[in-house]
């Protein structure tokens, strides 16, 4: 029961979307275990890459690069 | 993206940068930045902001690329739901909103959830395929799944902006979810991901 409650609110339990109330809800149950609801929360992921999957990719100016290198570097 | 032979993964490469090998974050960066600041850009209006979460984004890589797990998570998953998630907290806190919550369940620690490099290399084949599925999603569903993912609204605060009963919301937003989950089992040919 509870497990199938929680199955449609995996998504937006990772984005931060889900009331606090079933944000908590999905947060115990997962603490309890629960096999099959990991499994799920593992396949919202894939849904959630495929979401946030970009339209088309943007060109960046080449010196963002290496200024970000450089800070890198210098760390 | 496909990663054909002769050219290191993108896995192999952080391993690399775990190594402090920065030259190996620059190919990752030519790599993925492009498609992540396209992403940036459709959360965030300006380009000068958007540019900057693509920055922070790979800053983030190269700090936490010594905890990440060698055969598990994918780096490209784990650069586009960072990515999306600064972009999306940098809009809130310009329209005076609070930070979304972060998950903090032990079992979901940072990258247990995410999807691994062969999934990932999957759903990139499929992806042309992949985009029809979401059209196929009633446009009101559509709409309320992108104020999610792209405007980073909660549930209680799209029931707000659009005047209707939370429940709806939820309904409506709990229905897009199961039917892209399952579109995607079908078009992945998977039941349940490996965990
Ligand atoms: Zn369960």
């Amino acid at each position: 029961m509870v497990c199938q409650y929680l199955e449609d609110l995996f998504e937006l339990y990772l984005l931060g979307a889900a009331s606090p109330d079933d944000a908590a809800a999905v947060e115990s149950h997962l603490q309890s275990g629960c096999a099959g609801c990991l499994a799920q929360v593992h396949e919202a992921g894939l849904s959630l890459y495929f979401l946030c999957l970009p339209a088309k990719p943007a060109r960046l100016d080449p010196k963002l690069k290496s200024r970000l290198l450089h800070h890198l570097r210098k760390k | 993206m496909a990663v054909g032979d002769g050219v290191a993964s993108s896995e192999a490469l952080l391993a690399r940068v775990a190594e402090h090998d920065s030259s190996a974050l620059g190919e990752l960066y030519t790599r993925f930045a492009p498609g992540l600041l396209g992403m940036a850009l459709n959360i965030l209006p300006d380009r000068a902001s958007a540019a900057e979460v693509v920055e922070e984004t790979f800053v983030r890589l190269w700090n936490v690329a010594r905890r990440f797990p060698r055969d598990g998570a994918s780096v490209a998953a784990w650069l586009a739901l960072t990515a999306r998630r600064l972009a999306v907290d940098m809009r809130r806190a310009r329209q005076r909103l609070p930070a979304l919550p972060r998950t903090n369940a032990n079992e979901i620690s940072e990258y247990a959830w995410l999807p691994g490099p062969e999934e990932v290399a999957r759903i990139e084949e499929r992806r042309e395929l992949l985009r029809k599925v979401l059209n196929q999603l009633p446009k009101a569903q559509r709409m309320v799944l992108e104020l999610v993912v792209l405007e980073g609204c909660t549930e209680e605060e799209i029931a707000a902006k659009l005047g209707e009963p939370l429940g709806r919301v939820q309904s409506g937003l709990r229905a897009g979810m199961r039917f892209l989950r399952h579109r995607l089992r079908a078009v992945l040919g998977t039941w349940s991901a490996n965990i």
